[in-house]
């Protein structure tokens, strides 16, 4: 497998791990936040999903459903499941063909608001952001969860690669 | 393992490290000693902790081998040396990935698991943004704007990702 799918299919698994671990909250533990975090607990989740469905789109350079879903949308935690689906059908197209050009000059994104500016770039950088930021936001949500005494779900490569049986313990 | 897209993700991941310690060279040594609810622990142990632990994983990747000046010291190592592990650890990877022939050849950790290498690179990748953005929280918390490390500004530190059409 691709390194990048890889990478991918395991933030995949991680945003889907959190949102069933956030589904055992109570909505008043859904709007907990911390100083220096991105903002409450639904609020960043919506954020990471909303942002990988972007960066997607723009690596696709087709939208992955007809309205955008935006981090300022009220999401419910199946509104997030639901764009969670829309991200791993749209990691799905883009490996659908090979392993994307990390080189390949993307002239614009199919979701630029009317005005906004137009950024040209290589494809690798919506990539590597699109594995970077959701990390750096679950780290967030943990922080957020930890310092209000939850446990927060262990979202490391190692049990994700448990889970597919790419590691074993060895007795 | 010489993956373009992987060679990135590294690339990105060795210039955060450095990025945050030129801006954590600036702070105090009580600054240093900062923390938060929630996060690993002080900003100057979480940088440790994110270096040793990519020595720790280039030491299962290569079979043993360890840093240049041996295995890091369990106690606080000042900034300047933990820059110059990072700036080893950074060479250390690409080399890794330059050579490796099977990138799911199985390797077993000092946990005893068996893993192929990926994992291990993608894990290596992860533990740094997962503790960085600790150290971002614990800056915010204290209501200092910490660098921004996202893969956008990496592009533009490089000059390459993006340009403003209009």
């Amino acid at each position: 497998m691709d390194f990048l799918q890889r990478q991918m299919r395991h933030s995949v698994w991680a945003n889907e791990r959190l949102l069933a671990f956030c589904r055992t909250l109570a909505d008043a533990q859904l709007e907990l936040t911390l100083p220096g975090t991105y903002g409450t607990v639904l609020g960043t989740l919506t954020h990471i999903v909303s942002s990988e469905e972007g960066y997607l789109v723009r690596l696709l350079g087709a939208k992955l459903h007809d309205i955008p879903f935006r981090a300022t949308d009220r999401a419910t935690l199946d509104d997030i499941a639901s764009h969670i689906d829309h991200v791993k059908a749209g990691v799905d197209r883009l490996f659908g063909s090979g392993s994307p050009d990390p080189e390949r000059v993307i002239s614009d994104t199919p979701l630029r608001p009317p005005g906004a500016p137009q950024f040209e770039m290589a494809a690798w950088p919506p990539a590597t952001q699109f594995v970077y930021h959701g990390t750096d936001h679950r780290s967030q949500i943990a922080t957020i969860l930890s310092a209000n005494g939850l446990e927060p779900p262990d979202l490391q490569i190692w049990p994700y690669a448990m889970e597919l049986g790419a590691s074993r313990q060895v007795k | 393992m010489t993956d373009l897209m992987l060679l990135r993700a590294i690339r990105h991941n060795s210039w955060a490290n450095l990025e945050m310690l030129a801006f954590c060279s600036k702070m105090s040594a009580s600054q240093l000693e900062w923390t938060a609810s929630g996060v690993y622990g002080t900003i100057h142990a979480t940088l440790q902790h994110i270096l040793t632990a990519e020595a720790g994983y280039l030491h299962s990747l290569t079979g043993g081998e360890l840093p240049p000046g041996g295995r890091p010291p369990e106690t606080l190592m000042p900034l300047d040396r933990l820059a110059d592990l990072a700036r080893s650890n950074a060479e250390r990877i690409e080399k890794v990935l330059a050579n490796e022939t099977d990138p799911d050849r199985k390797i077993t950790r000092p946990s005893g698991a068996i893993v192929p290498g990926t994992i291990i690179v993608t894990q290596y990748i992860h533990h740094g943004s997962d503790h960085r953005a600790h150290i971002g929280t614990i800056l915010g918390a204290h209501s200092v704007e910490g660098p921004n490390l996202d893969a956008w500004a990496f592009g533009r530190a490089i000059g390459v990702s993006t340009a403003a059409l209009r």
